[in-house]
């Protein structure tokens, strides 16, 4: 859709369509929608705004903690809902995007269930074991949905319970959790996830070959990673030894994979910018900390990371054609 | 979608005598977004360094407001020469955003120190100044970045004075007047496209206030606290639904459908209805009207931008004070049986054909 956007666009800015044609020349590329395309959109857009609606105003519910309300009569306000859900579900079917719909809602309001218990419990409302148990709860769920957004919250729960996890025990198991620890696991689990997705999705599982969710999982991965670098570049003595050569491998897996396996131009440029972020970083560690001519430094860190991004971007550009 | 190479779309238009000659090949400078968002966040990175050595090395300047205020208009003036005479070299063009940013930063600065303007007047003329850079600086990322820098400026400049809520619906008025004009002036697309972009971004750093204004810019809610806050809240609502009924309203001329017409009509019902819940879920309509001129246009970034907003709208309502947690759900609650009405009333009166018939993405 976006190529033909592009050509359309591009014909008309050379004068070689005339601009009053554009809106019908779209339209006969099928990038503007027709009023099928409408009655679907329309349809969809009502369909997930309500679902989230619905979930936030339950979530949003319990988070205002009516003191005149009973326990029991909260518990019944968070699981009739679920319950409503499950049956629609159940009529249905979970093949039809009605019934993914529901298989959403019903994941986030067992989150909302799940955190009332807390409340009223007084487990606490942030702990790492209200996700972890979240993630738990609706994991048969997210297998039978057969649905990437649901998959991605999911994984999202999972970062999340292990960031609070490592905030609640670190200090307990410090001599196994150091700062970076967290980064650390939250650069395996999303890369895990990463691998697992497109190893899944080459496997022939259609539902998985939707680009935005591994480019999604691959942010996550590599903003991780990146991060752990400039770490080490910063902290030098300690972490470059295990640090380094695990981004430069992380660097290497992606040119592979998402260059020569999958051509992924996005995942390149995250790893052009990641690649600019971390050179920045070492010269910066290089050349401020050791001179007295600190513009000079400046001018020529600067230079070099508008050099980098030229090449990288003339590069990334030329694999883009390629892949068109 | 019909499944279509460039070159058969090419043939077609030819069929229609709207094509002549052979196809015309690719543009060098075609780019994705990402390679262009990349080399933005890198101008960034580069101007951050190049501002670095003009503080270091040229430390007289920054000692003299003034002489600072004329040097970074000297370099923006540089950055348009560049834009204006090397647009194919890569290295050149990517050397005049960064040099332009860091020549905009030393104007704001100086000017703002040389004439001790603070606050809300510093902001305005800050947004003044970028708007001037977006409408005439010859680049693609810098007209992107200088609308969203105008726009952004502009919403902090009225959060000051207490109408804060006012600046996404002046942000959604641009964006609907950017995007549904997106073909009106075809000798400046280059323009008003990446405007559009930029008031598309700025929309969501508005939306997003509550959080943006504490954490980046200091700028409490006793800023907020002016006696006509509540006015401009319904203002901004009001302002908001006028743009989404007028952007329907145009959409259903350009599809051919009769206001009158059972279609026409549900749809400004569902315009109407929208809006009258703008006034208490603010910033509802604002991502609604990204995503629907999104899918009227093709256009995936802008439909991304718009599910980006409706994040955005959710995450920013539970954090506003305007409202009790309990009024806001109520208020979620009946949005969602509305949307859940009008979906079963939709199924009702215009049956979906088979799924897949109708696969626009």
């Amino acid at each position: 859709m976006s190529d033909l956007r592009a050509d359309v666009l591009e014909w008309i800015d050379a004068g070689r369509l005339p601009p009053d044609a554009a809106e019908k020349a779209l339209r006969i590329a099928g990038v503007m929608p027709s009023r099928g395309d409408w009655r679907l959109f329309f349809d969809r857009l009502c369909l997930w705004l309500g679902v989230v609606f619905l979930a936030a105003a339950v979530i949003f519910f319990f988070a205002y903690n009516w003191q005149a309300m009973g326990r029991y009569g909260k518990f019944a306000a968070a699981e009739a809902p679920i319950l409503i859900a499950c049956l629609a579900a159940w009529r249905f079917g979970l093949d039809g995007v009605a019934g993914k719909a529901m298989l959403l809602l019903i994941s986030l309001l067992i989150g909302a269930l799940l955190a009332l218990v807390g409340q009223i419990y007084q487990t606490g409302a942030d702990t790492f074991e209200l996700f972890a148990a979240w993630a738990a709860a609706i994991l048969p769920l997210v297998l039978l949905a057969r649905f990437s957004a649901l998959w991605l919250f999911w994984i999202a729960l999972l970062d999340l319970a292990l960031v609070l996890y490592c905030q609640t025990f670190g200090w307990f198991f410090r001599f196994a959790f150091d700062k970076a620890s967290v980064w650390w696991m939250l650069f395996c689990l999303n890369t895990l996830a990463l691998c697992v997705w497109e190893g899944f999705a080459s496997a022939g599982i259609e539902w998985l070959r939707e680009r935005w969710a591994t480019r999604v999982l691959a942010v996550a991965s590599g903003a991780t990673i990146t991060a752990l670098a400039l770490w080490a570049v910063f902290d030098f003595e300690k972490e470059w030894l295990g640090t380094l050569p695990a981004y430069l491998a992380w660097l290497a897996a992606a040119y592979f994979g998402y260059r020569h396996w999958k051509r992924d131009v996005f995942v390149l440029a995250g790893g052009v910018l990641s690649v600019i972020i971390v050179v920045t970083a070492l010269l910066c560690k290089a050349l401020l900390s050791h001179t007295h001519d600190s513009g000079s430094a400046f001018l020529f860190i600067g230079m070099a990371v508008l050099g980098m991004s030229t090449v990288g971007a003339m590069w990334l550009k030329s694999v883009a054609k390629e892949a068109a | 979608m019909r499944s279509m190479t460039s070159q058969q779309l090419w043939q077609q238009l030819a069929e229609l005598s709207l094509a002549e000659g052979e196809m015309p090949p690719a543009s060098e400078a075609r780019s994705p977004w990402y390679i262009r968002l990349m080399q933005g966040i890198a101008g960034w990175i580069g101007a951050l360094f190049l501002l670095g050595f003009v503080g270091a090395a040229l430390a007289f300047l920054v000692r003299s407001p003034s002489a600072l205020a004329v040097t970074g208009l000297l370099v923006c003036g540089s950055a348009f020469f560049i834009f204006s005479t090397a647009s194919r070299n890569d290295f050149a063009m990517q050397f005049g955003f960064a040099a332009s940013l860091a020549g905009q930063t030393m104007f704001l600065f100086g000017q703002a120190e040389a004439l001790r303007l603070a606050g809300a007047e510093s902001f305005v003329v800050a947004a003044l100044f970028e708007a001037l850079l977006a409408a005439v600086m010859p680049n693609f990322i810098h007209r992107v970045a200088s609308s969203w820098a105008a726009m952004a400026a502009f919403g902090y400049a009225m959060q000051l004075k207490g109408a804060g809520e006012m600046a996404p619906a002046i942000a959604a008025a641009g964006v609907a007047a950017a995007w549904l004009n997106e073909f009106r002036w075809p000798k400046r697309h280059d323009v008003v496209r990446p405007v559009g972009y930029g008031l598309v971004a700025a929309l969501l750093q508005v939306e997003a206030f509550d959080f943006l204004a504490y954490g980046f810019w200091g700028i409490s809610h006793f800023h907020g606290g002016a006696p006509w806050r509540p006015a401009t809240h319904y203002a901004g609502a009001l302002l908001t639904s006028v743009v989404l009924l007028g952007a329907t309203l145009k959409l259903l001329r350009r599809e051919g459908i009769a206001p009158g017409s059972a279609a026409g009509a549900a749809s400004i019902a569902a315009a109407v209805a929208l809006g009258c819940l703008s006034m208490i879920v603010p910033g509802l309509t604002a991502a609604v009207l990204v995503l629907v001129l999104g899918f009227s246009l093709g256009n995936r970034i802008l439909v991304g931008l718009g599910l980006l907003a409706l994040a955005a709208f959710l995450s920013n309502y539970y954090y506003q004070l305007q409202a009790t947690l309990m009024t806001k759900s109520m208020a979620l609650a009946s949005s969602a049986i509305l949307l859940l009405s009008i979906r079963v009333a939709m199924k009702a009166k215009w049956p979906l054909r088979a799924e897949g018939e109708t696969t626009h993405a």
